[in-house]
């Protein structure tokens, strides 16, 4: 494999998620209840069928105007 | 996520607990992109802690007074389950007197800074706390020399220099 596409795809994944940091939090929240159903349900697909304890957050999350909330350019303070 | 901050704020203008903070998983993604986790701690100070035996207890008289269940240690607040820990150190206590004031879900609430919650996940130092720190240097926003300087007061260069190399110097 060419070292330099490596390296080119290593860059654009690291860009990749630098760009999903900068993320409003409102919209992080949104991702993370997504990823509990996903999770939650990849448990229940499992042969044991082993219950999850842990459930997906019954939160209102239509509050959320993405023109009210934009990402702050520097989180450092 | 918007009535659960109106709520913990509330415990707040009630004076149930002095102050507090987003920390954990929820104050990690704050900064870095967000992967899966169910639970918001908080961290917080309440007025004469240090010398209640169980200092948590009015947070816990509160959510029962108000039809919020208990699961665990975890109080359902809004659909949210929120697990509130005291200050448990000397570096836990000073993040939270440096917290950042932010606002989130038009709401206004405060968090702990990219480089507190660093140095918090390096002297926890579990496995979910090695692998964000990781991710902290690669997709956050921070002030390197902060970092460092909180590592360095705190003992915890070593363990840093063990876990990441000596990359800055």
């Amino acid at each position: 494999m060419d070292k330099n596409y490596l390296l080119h795809v290593a860059d654009t994944k690291i860009a990749y998620h630098k760009k999903k940091a900068k993320m409003a939090y409102e919209e992080k929240v949104m991702v993370i209840i997504e990823l509990q159903k996903i999770k939650n349900e990849f448990i229940l697909s499992r042969k044991d069928k082993k219950k999850s304890s842990k459930k997906v957050w019954n939160i209102q999350t239509q509050l959320y105007n993405p023109n009210l909330n934009k990402p702050e350019p520097n989180r450092s303070q | 996520m918007k009535k659960t901050l109106q709520k913990i704020n509330g415990l707040v203008e009630k004076k149930i607990i002095e102050k507090y903070a987003i920390a954990g998983g929820m104050a990690q993604f704050y900064y870095i992109e967000p992967s899966v986790t169910y639970d918001l701690d908080l961290i917080v100070h309440i007025s004469g802690e240090e010398n209640n035996l169980n200092p948590l207890s009015p947070i816990y008289n509160w959510a029962d007074e108000n039809g919020y269940k208990t699961e665990g240690e975890h109080i359902i607040i809004e659909g949210m389950p929120v697990q509130f820990l005291l200050a448990y150190n000397k570096l836990v206590q000073e993040a939270l007197q440096n917290r950042n004031e932010i606002t989130i879900f038009n709401e206004r609430t405060f968090i702990l800074s990219a480089e507190y919650v660093m140095a918090i996940m390096l002297q926890t130092g579990r496995m979910t706390d090695k692998e964000r720190l990781a991710r902290f240097f690669i997709e956050a926003e921070f002030n390197n020399d902060k970092f460092l300087e909180l590592i360095k007061r705190f003992s915890l260069e070593e363990t840093y220099k063990k876990a990441y190399g000596d990359k800055n110097g």
